[in-house]
């Protein structure tokens, strides 16, 4: 065999590169993946999902550091154990991040016990961490301090403090920066100091690569939001056979509604209880409108004047209108004036379901005409679907009023009263349709009726992190996410044959 | 304590200066002597014959040529080379051999027949850092395939089949003829 000793020869005027000379160190690798793995960690960027990404990498990072140092010492060996624990905990909040539940699950008792170990065992890695710097530096009979470890303490106690304290402010953030940036910078420093004491350290041996385990670590946590989001990314709906038995007994009752112009196709979908209620009605007001739910397609139009003038004429053509909303308002035969009003939908074109479906109407007595109009009764409604000519039939997840504080930078802080339905439609099935419906009393006669409708339609399976139609609905404009489209419709009228003012 | 200072005081024949060598630097001496010299006994002798050299050989660093760490590097690694030759000839231990493949697969004596150390250097240079960093772990430091993967966090495989591809490179930019 070859004597490998023949390649670089052994003359005093042959020195190996700096650059090699000052890499080839068992301990300076894996200190600056630690220290970068802090910086990550302690910053956060909220756009392109860099507050998830960047603390991924900085655990990893964190991680990998400590594998390799942590057979030096029972300092580095328990700091690469709470390291993988954090990992452990972080990776578990991404994936349950996938779900439409995780608001509830962070809510949970648990959960707000591990968030809270979760800091307590980042202090912990910090003290441990400075231990075994000290005690690399006394096995190489250097001078010990660990500095830089005392500040990252006491800045992430500071943040902590802040955070609870609900402190706010750019002139607090940038102070905290600057001087995080500075205890990195020291931190880098005394990792430049310890490179001496580096070279006394025995790394230890690995059985699969750092590229190797990040990989298993990524794809793991991938494959999990994935399950996870396909599992949990939807509402579970208790769908049931429709009982096609239900409006028998009601052909009269149907016929007299239509006579009044109420359409057929809702008046099918409603159930026994909300049909009876429609009895004797008075008068009925109908709006119908198709909606698109896709994204269209751009169209450029050039219009040339007189003067031969160009004018481009941009504007989005949907060759396809995929929602019908059909609102319809019955007038009751009750001593004061109230209306029964009807928020109907069908899908009919083809089109696909992701995770979650909200409708919110605004009422008529929550309108900027609220003064004339009161609440009364109950808030019903239902979904539907057909499939192989048998029809479905399951109650909303959600259905009522909720009281919702938002603070937006275009209309301030408003709390509203909205009517929301939230469901999941299967990914099966055709003709997918359904309604919600109230009842409004006259309060002050002369004032318009006015009642809107929303419907927020999820679009693709990608947000990160999920969120629920209902909760993208509550967003402010500038938080609005690509994965949801929302179309609105409304009905408004006069309930009187005269204006008010006549 | 800045290195600047400790060539001036070893510079100035200050005593104190080599206290700080030993302070400052054993552990890179020892660290790149350990791969060469199995024995401890012979580790220790060898640090304090290094210690000894730069002490003596002070002139000879010229910082043009490298830095100060390399150049403590490379004085530890020759002498730690010529004690083992030493040792081997006297107690008739087998070369420090290229264990990451066989012969014929070698471009060692390929490299050695053809290149001159700087024509490799050239040829190093135009590697990727971490590639060079592993071909002088191996062939300069003389680190084994374990102790390169612990420290670089490859595979002991990886390690080899990285070498492996290096010196396949090396032999294809250096006009050597590989026989596959």
């Amino acid at each position: 065999m070859t004597d490998r000793t023949e390649i670089f020869p052994e003359n005093i005027d042959f020195f190996p590169p700096d650059d090699i000379v000052f890499s080839v160190n068992p301990f300076k690798r894996a200190m600056n993946r630690i220290l970068t793995g802090f910086a990550l960690c302690a910053v956060t960027f909220n756009f392109f999902n860099l507050n998830y990404i960047l603390p991924v990498i900085g655990m990893l990072l964190i991680l990998l550091g400590f594998r390799s140092l942590r057979g030096e010492n029972k300092w580095f060996s328990l700091c690469f154990t709470i390291a993988l624990i954090r990992l452990f905990y972080l990776c578990a909040t991404l994936i349950i991040n996938t779900t439409i539940h995780h608001t509830d699950i962070y809510a949970s008792r648990l959960m707000i016990v591990a968030a809270v170990l979760n800091v307590l065992l980042l202090f912990v890695l910090f003290i441990l961490f400075g231990k075994a710097l000290i005690t690399v530096q006394q096995k190489a009979d250097l001078p010990q301090g660990a500095g830089g470890i005392s500040a990252l303490i006491i800045w992430y106690a500071v943040l902590f403090g802040l955070a609870l304290l609900k402190a706010e402010g750019l002139v607090i953030a940038i102070i905290m920066l600057v001087s995080f940036s500075f205890i990195i910078y020291s931190l880098f420093n005394v990792s430049k100091v310890l490179d001496d004491a580096g070279y006394a350290i025995t790394p230890a041996p690995v059985k699969i690569s750092d590229f190797l385990l990040c990989s298993i670590i990524c794809a793991l946590l991938i494959f999990g939001g994935i399950c996870v989001n396909y599992f949990f990314g939807s509402y579970p709906m208790d769908w049931q056979l429709y009982d096609a038995n239900e409006h028998e007994n009601t052909q009269e009752l149907k016929a007299q509604l239509a006579a009044l112009g109420f359409p057929e196709e809702v008046l099918n979908d409603l159930s026994l209880t909300d049909l009876l209620s429609c009895k004797d009605a008075l008068n009925v007001k109908v709006e119908t409108q198709l909606h698109p739910l896709n994204d269209g397609r751009q169209v450029t139009e050039v219009k040339t004047d007189a003067s031969g003038r160009k004018t481009y004429v941009h504007s989005t053509v949907y060759d396809q209108k995929e929602l019908r909303i059909t609102s319809v308002a019955v007038l009751l035969p009750t001593e004061k004036p109230s209306w029964k009003i009807f928020h109907h939908f069908t899908w009919e074109a083809e089109h696909k379901f992701y995770g979650t479906e909200c409708i919110r109407i605004i009422p008529a007595y929550n309108f900027g005409t609220s003064q004339g109009w009161m609440p009364m009764g109950e808030i019903s409604g239902h979904i539907l679907y057909d499939e192989n000519n048998i029809t479905y039939i399951a109650p909303y997840k959600f259905l009522g009023r909720q009281i919702h504080h938002s603070n937006d930078m275009f209309f301030g802080q408003n709390t509203t009263a909205d009517i929301y339905a939230t469901f999941s439609m299967p990914k099966h099935g055709t003709k997918h349709r359904g309604y919600v419906c109230y009842t409004t009393i006259e309060n002050q006669p002369g004032w318009l009726l006015s009642s809107w409708v929303e419907y927020t339609h999820r679009q693709n399976r990608f947000q990160y992190p999920n969120r629920t139609a209902m909760e993208e609905t509550q967003k402010g404009i500038l938080e609005k996410s690509n994965a949801y489209k929302t179309v609105s419709d409304a009905i408004q009228f006069y309930p009187y044959n005269k204006t008010p003012t006549e | 304590m800045h290195e600047k200072e400790i060539i001036t005081q070893i510079r100035n024949r200050n005593e104190i200066g080599i206290n700080n060598l030993m302070k400052h630097y054993s552990p890179l001496i020892k660290y790149v002597i350990a791969p060469i010299l199995p024995n401890e006994q012979d580790r220790e002798e060898c640090l304090s014959e290094v210690i000894m050299l730069i002490w003596d050989k002070i002139n000879y660093f010229d910082e043009s040529k490298g830095s100060w760490r390399s150049y403590i590097t490379a004085i530890a690694r020759n002498n730690a080379l010529n004690k083992f030759r030493k040792i081997s000839k006297e107690n008739e231990i087998e070369p420090l051999s290229a264990s990451v493949s066989n012969e014929q697969f070698s471009p060692e004596a390929t490299l050695i027949q053809k290149e001159t150390t700087s024509e490799l250097q050239a040829a190093l240079s135009l590697l990727s850092k971490g590639d060079r960093a592993l071909f002088y772990r191996k062939y300069y430091y003389m680190q084994s395939t374990m102790q390169i993967s612990a420290e670089t966090a490859l595979s002991p495989r990886a390690v080899e089949g990285r070498l492996y591809r290096i010196k396949k490179r090396l032999q294809k930019m250096l006009g050597g003829d590989f026989n596959d």
